[in-house]
């Protein structure tokens, strides 16, 4: 429960209040004065304002190309001259030029998506660290256990970075194991065996 | 108007030799810093092309990432780049 102030605070607090306001009132009033007197002391109109002043008119400039760079010129000779070649071959034998534009597409599509989807380099090397810690654990025991604990790791690391392909990954894992347990609870009846009769004919 | 393809080109060509500059410098410092300092072990030498060829690297890229940019100063017209006016002044031959 709030207790309530004591009378003669409040009264003073209130004293205060009234004071500030007055004070407030009377810097308004005279600030108002003296604005006003500045400003009817020196009437001055827009175009005549000292704003964008365009007295300086710009220093006229021009662009210089730089010089090209050392061996720059000798690269372009090796370079002209292998696109030359290259067309040559590429007009020869069509499988090479098709390999070289499968590559560039496939190189450029995993540059794009490596760009956009810049987590995918951290998850793969948190799950490169895991697998390692994996394995360096299980360096004491035998080849199937270090198999077993490098596989654990790098699963685990997995999980974390893809919970939600993780988690999708652990359902499907149980619907399969529930269905093979039913179906191993309910066998299928055995098929009425035919019998054949090897007995020579009467 | 030049191709784009020749444009590429141009700029192919200043990140090789602007990378080869670079890595040549940066060996050139790391043999000085490897006799200088470091008892001629080779590690200063692998060191400084290293930075040479990521910064080599690293021009490419902006170079690459943003096509309009160019190569070259301003200067006030009528000067060339260093300052100097770009007038000759030829002697009036007495006659």
């Amino acid at each position: 429960m709030t207790q309530d102030k004591p009378i003669v605070e409040t009264i003073s607090n209130v004293g205060d209040q009234v004071t500030n306001a007055f004070g407030q009132f009377w810097q308004l009033v005279t600030s108002k004065n003296q604005r006003k007197s500045g400003l009817e002391s020196k009437p001055v109109k827009i175009d005549q304002l000292p704003l964008y002043a365009e007295d300086n008119s710009p220093i006229a400039q021009k662009f210089v190309p730089e010089e090209p760079l050392p061996l720059q010129r000798e690269f372009a000779t090796v370079r002209i001259a292998c696109q030359e070649e290259y067309a040559r071959v590429a007009e020869r034998f069509k499988v090479v030029d098709c390999a070289m534009t499968q590559t560039k597409k496939a190189a450029n599509r995993c540059n794009e998506y490596l760009t956009e989807e810049w987590t995918a380099l951290p998850k793969a090397a948190a799950i490169t660290v895991g697998g390692m810690a994996g394995f360096v654990l299980g360096l004491k025991r035998g080849p199937v256990g270090r198999l077993m604990t490098t596989t654990i790791g790098l699963a685990t690391m997995a999980a974390f970075c893809y919970p939600i392909e993780a988690v999708d990954v652990a359902k499907t894992g149980r619907a399969h194991a529930e269905q093979t347990w039913h179906s191993f609870q309910e066998s299928p009846t055995p098929a009425t065996a035919i019998k054949t009769n090897l007995s020579p004919p009467k | 108007m030049p191709r784009s393809e020749d444009e590429v080109g141009q700029k192919i060509d200043r990140c090789f030799a602007d990378s080869l500059l670079k890595v040549t410098g940066g060996v050139a410092i790391g043999i000085v810093a490897s006799v200088a300092f470091f008892k001629s072990r080779s590690w200063p030498i692998w060191f400084g092309s290293g930075v040479g060829l990521g910064t080599g690297w690293s021009n490419c890229r902006h170079d690459f990432a943003s096509p309009y940019v160019l190569h070259g100063k301003k200067v006030p017209a009528g000067q060339d780049t260093q300052g100097k006016p770009a007038f000759n002044i030829i002697q009036q031959q007495e006659k």
